[in-house]
């Protein structure tokens, strides 16, 4: 089995991690720009979160802290190496940064198209709010990518 | 319009603002304490926003920034002044200033149970998630 490290992300990382993201089913919010994460990197780079395999990017979260509410994003992992504890080493990670910084209630939003999500999240302590409704609003359209 | 003013929240409002989250039955929550909404105010200043009118505090809204996405909290209206604009004002102060820190796409969390809360979102341009929004709380030492 191949062994893998989670770290920081650096500007080397972005092409990595877009592959990555490009390769998963889910619900896409926006375009993922690699401009969105330089700003990322620039303001809170110790909590956009990779785990490395043999030089190639392998997973990913982003930790999101507002000062209110931490908010896991982005929790992915390359559908070749998945049941690894991968997806559970970064979570535990970004938690442990966001919680350092006062988060005290952390949010994150599960698909309910994938069946072995909710299973995931709940084996790590997270549980579906089913008293919270939450809505979305994209601003600025984006027409190109380059 | 009723004469209002959108402003920052200052630290020494804490307690008015923890009063009118009983009032609107907003939360509580684990942060609902002077502690954390002190927090609040020093590291977002900018983005704690109250209304006042008649020298009283009757609105509040959290914008959240992290670098990735927008959030909207405790959007708050006390009950004696509802259905004169305040959360249409509030909501298009913080979406602004979430907008210039460079929020592309914004969270809205609205509660279940405040039937209002429900009512207004749906009823500007913000689409219901398609997610389920899963929640972990971490006790104060955990």
């Amino acid at each position: 089995m191949n062994s893998y490290t989670i770290r920081e992300a650096t500007t080397d990382d972005l092409s990595g991690i877009l592959e990555l993201w490009s390769m998963l089913d889910r619900h896409v919010g926006l375009p993922d720009l690699v401009d969105y994460l330089h700003t990322l990197l620039q303001f809170t780079g110790e909590l956009l979160l990779v785990a490395e395999s043999n030089g190639e990017i392998v997973g990913t979260i982003i930790g999101g802290w507002d000062g209110w509410r931490g908010h896991m994003a982005r929790l992915a992992t390359h559908p070749d190496i998945r049941r690894r504890g991968i997806g559970s080493g970064l979570l535990r990670e970004a938690e442990r940064r966001l919680t350092a910084r006062g988060a005290r209630r952390i949010y994150a939003l599960v698909d309910r198209r994938n069946p072995l999500a909710a299973p995931f999240w709940r084996a790590l302590g997270y549980d579906a709010n089913e008293n919270i409704i939450q809505y979305s609003r994209n601003f600025d359209v984006i027409e190109s990518n380059d | 319009m009723i004469d209002a003013t959108i402003r920052e929240a200052r630290a020494e409002e804490i307690d008015a603002i923890l009063a009118l989250w009983v009032e609107t039955r907003s939360g509580p929550s684990i942060t609902d304490t002077p502690e954390h909404l002190l927090m609040l105010t020093e590291t977002a200043p900018d983005l704690f926003l109250v209304a006042e009118s008649e020298g009283r505090l009757v609105g509040s809204i959290i914008g959240g920034w992290d670098n990735w996405r927008g959030h909207i909290y405790r959007l708050a209206v006390h009950p004696d002044f509802r259905r004169r604009g305040l959360a249409r004002r509030l909501t298009a102060d913080i979406e602004s200033r979430l907008r210039a820190r460079g929020a592309r796409r914004i969270y809205a969390l609205a509660a279940t149970k405040q039937e209002m809360g429900v009512t207004f979102w749906e009823s500007l341009p913000y689409k219901k998630s398609k997610d389920v929004p899963y929640v972990r709380t971490f006790e104060d030492g955990d």
